[in-house]
């Protein structure tokens, strides 16, 4: 096992991860303070780590009012194996549905998302991560 | 799908999830207050236990502020899952007894066949304080 390092990017035997179907564990900070933690699906869009949250979950109100994330992808066959990004999120709204769209693609193999409504206030965070790391 | 909490309650529609050989998300707050997270292999005892390298940022944000988030999801089914949060207990994994356990769990051995490279491996502990569940 290889120690988690920091990377100035990620490296190109990390990017089967970012293209996978996996999961994404995204952890914010709670309004006491304390860490909250759950998964997500995601998109790598050109460098750009992003995911999508419903308007009233917790993790969007968490992120409002601190915008300081961790985002961990690890692999399904060996955990030993991840890559953790550190930084803060931009949200905005996911206009035309265009990102669940994305989404639908990826994990379903679908053009639109079968549970989407019209105006439903999905949003997207973008993150900018200001530290990567990797493991394994 | 619906998102529930259940107090200190672990449902039990969601134990398996307890005793699957998969890994748990370990989310901490860092020196500067930000969350950070990784992987670890882990037990359920009516607590969860895992270890760190006594090298670990995770070690040393515990040593800090010992509250966490422990997230695991169900390999096979990427929208269930169960989410505890507590407050850490941080010890030492007196002779491996605790690695010892993760070996039988995970590998089927009687003990972790890698080396340790630290004079001494902490163990962490966490009696959730709050259960949710997703399913």
């Amino acid at each position: 096992m290889s120690i988690a390092h920091a990377v100035e990017t990620v490296p190109a035997e990390y990017e089967d991860l970012l293209a996978s179907k996996t999961l994404m564990s995204v952890a914010t900070i709670g309004p006491d303070g304390a860490p909250h933690n759950s998964p997500v699906w995601f998109i790598w869009d050109s460098g750009a780590l992003k995911f999508a949250v419903q308007p009233q979950v917790q993790k969007l109100k968490n992120m409002r009012r601190d915008e300081r994330i961790s985002a961990t992808i690890f692999d399904p066959n060996n955990a030993a194996r991840y890559i953790e990004f550190r930084g803060t999120v931009d949200i905005a709204p996911d206009t035309d549905d265009a990102f669940g769209d994305l989404l639908a693609k990826k994990y379903l193999d679908l053009d639109h998302l079968p549970w989407s409504q019209p105006g439903n206030g999905r949003q997207v965070l973008t993150l900018n991560a200001t530290r990567v790391i990797v493991r394994g | 799908m619906a998102v529930r909490e259940s107090g200190i309650v672990i449902p039990e529609a969601f134990r398996d999830l307890l005793e699957a050989k998969t890994v748990a998300l370990i989310a901490t707050i860092g020196p500067n207050g930000a969350p950070q997270a990784s992987p670890v292999w882990f037990l359920w005892a009516e607590e969860i236990q895992f270890r760190v390298s006594s090298s670990y940022q995770k070690y040393k944000n515990l040593q800090r502020d010992p509250r966490m988030s422990v997230t695991i999801v169900d390999p096979s089914r990427t929208d269930r899952y169960i989410e505890l949060r507590g407050v850490a207990t941080v010890g030492i994994d007196h002779n491996d007894e605790l690695g010892n356990a993760l070996a039988r769990k995970y590998l089927g051995l009687e003990s972790l066949p890698w080396e340790n490279r630290h004079d001494f491996t902490p163990a962490i502990s966490m009696r959730p304080e709050r259960v949710i569940t997703m399913s």
